[in-house]
């Protein structure tokens, strides 16, 4: 509740943030945490004897640490301040399963920065260390709860270096956005047959798969394509091509699966998209008033899945 | 990843059982052996746990091995609370907690024991040895806080203890301010038990035979004086401690009526004031040390003079203890005394030592004046066979003084003390015994004059009509080295001192350790209310008060902390780029009409590349930039030319 209040009240006293950010001062916030209270319990503890005792060594080594934790503290915050934040980046996800932002912590002071941690909700990432001039990226986690856009409206950056003792941590409320996919429909219905494109079709001469040769591996390509036999020479892994103008695909059409609801039908499209993808065919989207020519890869899956995420 | 989950890995262990023994390992000296045994123990445990030869102790074995650790310290001090038991049973807490160490927050709390105990160590002493020690003690603690706490993987030490070292020297001057400034109390809060163990040496009391003599060994410091101006002769060095007036024929002890308070008016005033500063070592007995005859208006604080001309404070010396006076050495107290109330220092037990008795009566019936029979008393020990030795043989414990006047003739200042004024008492004239310490070693370096254990001496004081109380040093006439040149001067070839009182340059050394000792007293250790607020008037500040104290203390920290935080500020700022950068981006930005800005994470090769395919016309300009530019980047320190040439190529390229 009061919590809540507290971030409410730092979102309006901030603003949104861009891509890119440099965090100040003024957004920077700092409180012991447990370990800083025990030391200032024990701290205290340490004064009583000392002056009981009227003990001058004590007293000197009681200042000493009295001192040492107000240092850490202005050490802690130096920590965060200046640090540059820049997006690079998302990892999209399907619903039901966490996609990632990706957070760039960029550190071009001249001293090092160290124990920066990013957090959002019970999500903490490992803490890194940034020389000067280095920088690092780290992932965040965000649930994909709903199809559709998926915005990261909060995460943390703190740090509790040098000593343990502060809780130091700045809030950042970007604008970047992610995209939740439909959640694939469980596997079973068949996809519409395949189909042959027309425009090519007579051209018989070599046939409905001809070799064309090869080109180098890339991710998401079928491994049925794959040259095993040129691996197994101790070649790279290369992929075979075949041409033809007789292009095969599916065409999956949303209009077709009209005794479905609209999310229904979504997911029974995402289902196909991946298991077309997986298998290495080809295939086309229809949606309504957009069409997506077929094609195959990754990059044309992405497209597909985005197109039906925020129908 | 929090504190109170993280497992604990053997890297953070390690530095914390660092910890542990560097903080408990000065206690060896202060208590028992059997809770560093115990804590020896449980390391020895823990790390097999860690290893994974062995389990921690279940819940049932600690119990049991607290209860035992309670007992124990019970067993061995009889109580669980004051300083040494409760430091006792931190160090056994301490070893205990290491068996329950299951994630990082457990070992922070022992590095936070770790800081507790090495302040208590400084309950036990406090001399510089003890400081220095506790300074890498502290750090590496500190860099074992860091460590531990830090989320991340651990730092290599070197980089962990060198960002201690910074926090630390960034705390100092706030340590040094806090030091001056924080208001120091005028009494303790509650009642500071006496350490039990601190069999401390140092004058009793009472004197009998051999009392003395035992504090010959020592070398300890008794006190250091600090003359404002020239200080006296050895022959007025006498710094006068507690008064003996009682006598049981062997024994001479205290006469506690005297401890009321002196009139001002029996003292009478002759000759030069001498201003000085005594630094007491804890004694653990209410009475100061003060060279004849203190000015009763400028007394310590709440310090009283008694009858007998005792320097008397309400509480015992338990703390180094800092204390002004001054002396008028020519003055003489109780001059116009009536006779009777000097009875109590005529008496002596009637059945005892009758030779003694019987050869001063003597004396006593043929003498004009009292001062004849001092004379004469003087003479028996200048004429006769005595002898000054620290080892004479025992006394004969009925008739001692005779036996000693008689037979053996051989004995130290308390001997000749007792039985010269035994004698004098006989004779009917008012004596006392005097206990306190005779001359005082001059530093060559810290101008202050340390006056040790071995310097302790007993001398008497007789009553002379007309003059007062007059001091009678019998000692001086059988050895007048003893209070020209010390005792180790005095005393036969064969019983010297130790080491220290004879080879020269070593006596150098430890003139320079005495002196540093008496800075640290004097400065550090002694640097109490009443130092607080002189130091502070001499810094400018008027009248010294708590609350301006205060004030100015969080004044001068917030100016620190600023000037800290500015400092960091401007670590934290972009760090200037250098002109290779500032020419490369200049090139960007003129090419970037053509192919757009450098993608974050292309490399400037791709990036000419992606020029050069989108403007072939000046793919060749771009390509020479871009070698210059890497060439000069590997570089360490690029060369002047490199840069001047780049500039140059970036300057010419029209787009």
């Amino acid at each position: 509740m009061v919590r809540s209040r507290i971030r409410a009240w730092a979102r309006r006293r901030q603003g949104p943030d861009g891509e890119q950010l440099r965090l100040a001062s003024r957004r920077i916030y700092i409180l012991p945490n447990a370990q800083g209270i025990a030391f200032g319990f024990l701290v205290f503890g340490m004064l009583m004897g000392a002056l009981n005792y009227n003990n001058s060594l004590g007293l000197a080594v009681t200042f000493l640490m009295a001192s040492l934790a107000l240092v850490a503290m202005h050490h802690c915050h130096r920590n965060l301040s200046g640090l540059s934040i820049r997006f690079a980046g998302d990892t999209p996800a399907f619903v039901g399963q966490k996609a990632r932002f990706k957070v760039t912590l960029i550190n071009d002071s001249a001293a090092p920065r160290f124990g920066l941690t990013l957090r959002r909700g019970a999500y903490v990432t490992e803490s890194v260390h940034l020389e000067p001039g280095e920088h690092v990226t780290l992932s965040l986690e965000v649930e994909a709860n709903a199809r559709g856009r998926l915005p990261i409206d909060r995460f943390g950056v703190f740090t509790t270096f040098p000593l343990g003792l502060f809780h130091c941590w700045a809030w950042i409320h970007p604008q970047w956005q992610s995209v939740a996919y439909p959640k694939p429909a469980p596997p079973g219905l068949e996809p519409p047959p395949q189909q042959t494109d027309t425009g090519g079709a007579n051209d018989n001469t070599r046939g409905d798969a001809d070799f064309a040769g090869l080109r180098g591996y890339r991710p998401g390509d079928s491994p049925r394509h794959i040259a095993w036999k040129a691996y197994a020479r101790g070649q790279e892994l290369l992929v075979k091509q075949y041409s033809g103008t007789d292009v095969t695909s599916h065409w999956l059409d949303f209009e077709a699966l009209d005794q479905m609801g609209l999310e229904a039908r979504l997911s029974q499209l995402t289902r196909w998209v991946i298991d077309a993808n997986s298998e290495g065919h080809a295939w086309g989207l229809r949606l309504p008033g957009q069409t997506l020519a077929p094609d195959l890869g990754p990059a044309h899956r992405d497209r597909c899945l985005k197109a039906l995420a925020l129908l | 990843m929090n504190a109170a989950t993280q497992r604990v890995d053997s890297a953070r262990l390690g530095w914390t059982i660092a910890c542990l023994v560097a903080a408990a390992a000065p206690h060896l000296a202060n208590l028992p052996p059997w809770p560093m045994a115990l804590m020896l123990l449980t390391i020895l445990w823990r790390i097999a746990a860690q290893r994974g030869h062995r389990q921690l102790p279940g819940v049932v074995i600690r119990l049991l091995l607290a209860l035992a650790g309670f007992a124990g310290v019970f067993v061995s001090f009889g109580t669980i609370t004051g300083l040494d038991a409760g430091s006792t049973l931190l160090v056994v807490m301490a070893a205990l907690k290491l068996t329950e160490t299951r994630s990082v927050r457990d070992l922070i709390v022992l590095l936070l024991i770790s800081y507790f105990l090495i302040v208590t160590q400084f309950l036990f002493g406090q001399s510089i040895l003890v400081a220095l020690y506790s300074i890498p003690a502290i750090w590496i603690i500190t860099t074992a806080l860091l460590q531990v706490s830090s989320p991340a993987v651990a730092m290599p030490w070197r980089r962990a203890f060198s960002r201690s070292g910074l926090l630390l020297a960034h705390a100092v001057p706030l340590m040094l301010i806090a030091f001056v400034l924080f208001p120091r109390m005028s009494g303790p809060f509650w009642a500071v038990p006496r350490s039990d163990n601190s069999a401390v040496t140092g004058l009793s009391d009472q004197m009998d035979p051999g009392s003395i003599s035992r504090l010959l060994e020592s070398d300890a410091v008794a006190f250091r004086a600090v003359f404002d101006d020239t200080p006296p002769p050895a022959s007025q060095r006498y710094w006068r401690g507690p008064v003996l007036s009682n006598f049981d024929g062997r024994r001479w002890s205290i006469f506690q009526e005297n401890d009321r308070e002196l009139l001002p008016d029996s003292v009478s005033r002759a000759g030069d004031p001498v201003n000085y500063e005594i630094t007491l070592e804890p004694h653990h007995r209410n009475w100061l040390f003060a060279l004849e005859l203190p000015n009763p208006a400028q007394l310590p604080r709440k310090t009283t003079m008694t009858a007998d001309r005792r320097l008397l404070r309400s509480d015992p010396v338990t703390h180094l203890y800092q204390y002004r006076l001054e002396s008028w050495p020519e003055n003489i107290a109780d001059a116009s005394a009536r006779r009777w109330t000097l009875s109590r220092d005529l008496n002596f037990p009637a059945e005892r030592n009758p030779r003694a008795q019987a050869l001063v009566r003597g004396w006593a019936e043929s003498a004009s004046d009292p001062a004849d029979v001092v004379r004469q008393a003087l003479q028996l020990f200048r004429e006769q066979p005595f002898h000054y030795t620290r080892a004479p043989r025992p006394l004969d414990q009925r008739h001692p003084v005779d036996d000693f006047l008689f037979s053996s003739r051989r004995g130290f200042c308390e001997h000749y003390a007792s039985a010269f004024t035994l004698m004098m008492r006989a004779a009917g004239i008012p004596a006392r015994v005097v206990l306190g310490y005779q001359g005082g070693e001059l530093n060559p370096f810290g101008r202050h004059m340390t006056v040790r254990q071995s310097d302790a001496h007993a001398w008497s004081e007789v009553w002379l009509l007309g003059r007062g109380w007059v001091r009678v040093d019998p000692t001086a006439a059988v050895a007048p080295e003893r209070v020209e040149l010390g005792v180790a001067g005095a005393l036969p070839a064969g019983e010297g001192l130790g080491l220290f009182r004879s080879s020269a340059w070593l006596r150098q050394v430890q003139f320079g350790w005495d002196a540093l000792n008496n800075g640290w007293n004097q400065w550090v250790l002694g640097f109490a209310r009443e130092e607080q607020r002189t130091l502070l008037r001499a810094l400018g500040m008027k009248r010294p008060t708590v609350r301006k104290m205060l004030l100015t203390l969080i004044g001068l920290a917030t100016v620190t902390l600023s000037a800290l935080a500015g400092w960091l500020m401007l670590q934290s700022r972009p760090a200037a780029p250098d002109p290779l950068a500032i020419l490369y981006r200049r090139f960007c930005r003129k090419v970037s009409t053509i192919a757009g800005p450098r993608k974050p994470g292309e490399g400037p090769l791709d990036f000419a590349e992606r020029v050069a395919t989108a403007r072939p016309a000046i793919a060749t300009e771009v390509h020479a930039i871009t070698r210059q530019y890497l060439a000069a980047r590997y570089f360490p320190d690029p060369p002047e030319r490199c840069v001047a040439e780049l500039r140059r190529q970036v300057g010419a390229l029209r787009t």
